[in-house]
């Protein structure tokens, strides 16, 4: 490994390579021992009743804990603890049984808390609805302050919070708390979105309340990029707003209101701009929300656009690596409007006479 | 008898300034003799029992001394000695105007011995300030534990606001407005550039702005009133009022603003289990100078405790410093004597006032001196006499409950003329709970402290501050009682001059200041060492092993509680 120096014959091994060796002996040891019990569960799952020992359960366990990606032992472990499970009347037993799964998950977690197996064997254990989920919850939380995006512990808590049925207005609260610790958290601010696409897809949600909830929201992320114009995690959630609150036109009194929220969100970045003229996040998001504005307002179409295309400008000189992007968005704003005028040459007439119909 | 007899350094006192000295010594490869005449490291700056504090409350403001017996009586001759002989004395008048309230109910206050009642609070500890940097290349961190500081407040209008100090702190604070966010967050990264830059800067912080007063550097900025309050008091700690300046001095410049900011921030982001920039020592201050002082042990410094010194002994002819005479009668020799601020020693007389009397001449007549006058003007000619800057009052109170529920440790900053209907000073309060274990489940302490010209005026001020944490008894308001009880408090004046003294290898350390950090004591501290041991090294840099090249400090942090 780099930095480390070459090890000189006849010098005495690092502690390290003790500690290695250890390992690779008792693997040795252990699989021959695992591979003859999961045989051997197999033969006898033809007809006969296999017993799974306690001696094979710990072996698999230590096996587990050495190396916690190998697959076939999870499987094993868990045609054991079904097979346990259906002998085991007593309710306790049953729970205690429980316990160990996590127990031996926890062990392997400690060695790599990215592995795939031991977050599913936690999942499948917990679906047995034998453990309590509020010690799941304690648990995640003391992880995600210790790695608050390892996207498996939040993955982890999502399903928990489903499992348990925590209504989303409750789950949210600690997405809030983990973004007051450090809002360079995508895994938060994801979660809260997706947790908000579930409260306003509920059924009975009044407009109103999913209305005044995003723009709670707005004024949320807003301290993000006052106190950080340059971390990105605030912008994201931000065009995701943008999204959802463009996705509300058309029901009844939206229209309205989306523009009272365009021109106060316009605004706010304007005002931003003024205290840091050159923070790309805020000019690329005052193009999109003026070109979101015109595509609604014809009255303001030719301004808002314009400036739109001065920001764009400005961004190819101001983040040239994604100078392409902006001249690709400045092609599309020169063609729409080619068209535009081309087709209202040809349709004014038509136009007019529509509005006449209207009126 | 204590062998050897000869030393590179005596020290008297186990005081933090005089066992970060001992330690440096002995880690500088010097031979240290350590005396101290108290029972368990009592000094200044230690955390005493809740007794030990009621004794010093009943004497009046004395440090109630260890009883010595002499077990070998051993004398010598002033004719053996080829000395001039100073007696040494007990520092008069160190602490004033102590007063307990309640005085004689100490039943609500839960079991006594659990407390540790810190003389020189309240003072923090900077994550990366000069003390932990020491603590760590003495190896004195595995002794010590810490709590972090959980929060910081500032007391405006009435109320206490949270100090936005970090990134998040900004991010979640719902007083400031948003474009208020960015002018702070802006300001510090102004300073995280400073740093970075290491002096080199150009434009607002060009060399020659940052001798200017910091706060015109603020206004400049364009920092709101709130912010620059904050920053000034909250942030840089800094100690006088500087929006109305009476002395020039007090004045903090440009430059020393924004390094007491840069150790904020490095501070705040050395320790990731630390919540904030501060630190607090577990089972109090006191611990400290036990921790400097087993790293003296353990490099073969000699400790002999419970062991007065009578007197200092200087050559006849050049009056140098020579060694010290203790209580056993033995003479103990080296020409470098550091004692605790808590001696004085009688000033040489010179040579033209008495050209022919003996040593044991003058002992006499200045003795006849001092019984026939109540003013020691032989003994204790100090720095700065009157003024603002020599003494400090402190208050420690012992409250029911939290001010701040779910919060134990924290620290609120009373700028100056924020206590309502008053002009005052800058002071300070840190709350500490059972969780630093200085005192027992459910009960809280709150220290404060504020400078002090007038006796009067400094308890009237930190009376305004207590009014504002703690609950006055009558009040129907509501609000008034979800506040803490105040169970007990003592105030006392301390003196924080420094004693005056010309006698060549003789050093005497300081007392706790009015500063609520360490940086100003260790400046001190190292200059002395510098003074008595050019070439050496204070504290020389620990080679990095194999196993702690993760960083320096990683001790400490594993010393902090919430791991």
């Amino acid at each position: 490994m780099h930095g480390r120096p070459r090890q000189r014959p006849g010098q005495a091994p690092s502690p390290l390579h003790h500690q290695e060796q250890a390992y690779a002996v008792e693997l040795q040891k252990l699989m021959p021992q695992f591979l003859q019990s999961n045989r051997t569960c197999w033969v006898f799952d033809v007809g006969v009743v296999c017993s799974y020992s306690a001696e094979a359960m710990n072996q698999n366990a230590r096996l587990l804990e050495l190396n916690p990606e190998f697959y076939t032992a999870w499987n094993y472990r868990k045609r054991a603890v079904e097979e346990i499970l259906g002998r085991e009347t007593d309710e306790e037993a049953r729970k205690g049984i429980a316990q160990r799964e996590l127990d031996v998950v926890v062990r392997a977690l400690r060695v790599n808390h990215k592995c795939y197996g031991a977050w599913y064997h936690r999942k499948w254990v917990i679906g047995l609805g034998l453990s309590s989920l509020d010690a799941e919850l304690v648990l995640l939380k003391k992880l995600l302050r210790l790695d608050g995006r390892n996207f498996h512990g939040w993955d982890y808590r999502r399903f928990i919070v489903k499992t348990k049925g925590v209504p989303p207005e409750e789950a949210i609260l600690f997405t809030t708390d983990k973004i007051n610790e450090n809002f360079s958290n995508y895994s938060a601010w994801h979660n809260r979105s997706a947790l908000l696409s579930e409260i306003s897809k509920k059924e009975g949600t009044e407009i109103n309340r999913v209305q005044a909830m995003l723009e709670d929201e707005y004024d949320f992320v807003k301290n993000s990029f006052y106190t950080d114009p340059d971390d990105q995690s605030g912008w994201f959630y931000y065009c995701w707003l943008l999204e959802q609150t463009i996705a509300l036109v058309g029901t009844p009194g939206s229209d309205v209101w989306l523009m009272k929220v365009l021109d106060k969100e316009i605004e706010a970045c304007r005002e931003l701009l003024e205290l840091e003229s050159n923070s790309k996040w805020t000019k690329l998001t005052l193009a999109r929300l003026l070109l979101t504005h015109a595509s609604y307002n014809t009255s303001s179409r030719k301004s808002d656009t314009d400036e739109a295309r001065t920001h764009f400008e400005e961004l190819c000189s101001l983040d040239p690596t994604h100078r392409e992007y902006y001249q690709y968005q400045l092609s599309m704003l020169s063609s729409k409007e080619l068209i535009k005028d081309r087709s209202s040459l040809t349709t004014q007439h038509e136009g007019s006479e529509e509005l006449q119909l209207k009126s | 008898m204590i062998e050897p007899n000869t030393f590179d350094a005596i020290v008297l006192g186990t005081g933090l300034p005089e066992s970060i000295l001992a330690a440096s010594i002995a880690a500088a490869g010097k031979t240290v003799l350590h005396l101290d005449a108290y029972e368990g490291y009592l000094s200044p700056w230690a955390s005493p029992s809740f007794s030990t504090l009621s004794s010093f409350a009943s004497s009046g403001g004395c440090l109630p001394k260890a009883s010595f017996s002499a077990e070998e009586e051993l004398t010598f001759s002033p004719e053996e000695i080829e000395y001039k002989i100073l007696e040494v004395k007990d520092a008069p008048a160190l602490y004033s105007h102590v007063k307990v309230s309640p005085a004689h109910d100490e039943s609500s206050l839960g079991r006594l011995n659990r407390y540790s009642l810190d003389l020189a609070g309240p003072k923090v500890v900077f994550c990366a300030g000069p003390l932990v940097d020491a603590l760590v290349s003495a190896q004195a961190d595995h002794h010590v534990r810490f709590k972090g500081v959980e929060a910081s407040f500032i007391w405006r209008d009435g109320q206490m606001t949270a100090v936005p100090a970090s990134r998040s702190d900004v991010f979640r604070d719902k007083t400031l407005s948003l474009a208020d966010k960015r002018f702070l967050m802006r300001f510090f990264k102004l300073v995280a550039d400073y740093t970075d830059s290491e002096g080199g800067t150009s434009g607002e912080l060009a060399a020659e702005n940052l001798d200017r007063p910091f706060v015109e550097f603020l206004r400049r900025q364009q920092l709101p009133t709130l912010i620059r309050e904050i920053i000034l008091y909250a942030i840089a700690l800094v100690d006088d009022d500087q929006e109305q300046v009476s002395d020039v001095a007090s004045l903090v410049s440009t430059k020393d603003g924004l390094q007491a900011l840069a150790l904020y921030l490095a501070s705040a982001s050395r320790f990731p289990d630390a919540p904030g920039a501060f630190l607090y020592p577990m089972y109090g201050h006191g611990d400290l100078p036990q921790a400097f002082c087993r790293c003296a042990a353990v490099r073969g410094a000699l400790y002999v405790l419970r062991m007065p010194v009578v007197s200092l002994l200087l050559d006849k002819e050049s009056g140098d410093c020579k060694g010290v005479q203790i209580a056993s009668g033995q003479v103990l020799h080296s020409e470098k004597v550091i004692a605790s601020p808590t001696f004085c020693v009688e000033q040489p007389a010179t040579s033209e006032s008495t050209p022919t009397t003996t040593s044991s001449a003058v002992d006499a007549e200045e003795d006849a001196h001092l019984r026939s006058s109540d003013v020691p003007s032989t003994s204790s000619e100090r720095h700065e006499t009157g003024g603002d800057s020599t003494k400090v009052a402190r208050c420690l109170c012992i409250t029911d409950q939290s001010f701040q529920p779910g919060l134990s440790t924290v620290m609120v900053i009373f700028p100056p003329n924020s206590l309502h209907g008053r002009k005052s000073k800058v002071v300070r309060a840190l709350q500490l709970g059972s969780a630093a274990d200085v005192c027992p489940d459910g009960k809280y302490i709150v220290q404060f402290s504020v400078k002090c010209s007038d006796a009067t005026e400094a308890e009237e001020t930190l009376q305004a501050a207590k009014d504002a944490l703690f609950r006055v008894d009558d009040s129907e308001d509501d609000l008034e009682s979800e506040k803490p009880k105040l169970l007990w408090s003592i105030f006392f004046i301390q003196d924080v001059s420094n004693p005056l003294q010309a006698i060549r290898g003789l050093k005497m350390s300081v007392m706790p200041d009015g500063t609520i950090d360490y940086r100003s004591m260790m400046k001190y501290t190292e200059t002395i060492f510098h003074e008595l041991f050019p070439e050496k090294e204070f504290f020389p840099k620990l080679p990095a092993t194999s196993t702690s090249d993760e960083g320096e400090g990683d001790a400490v942090a594993d010393g902090i509680d919430g791991l």
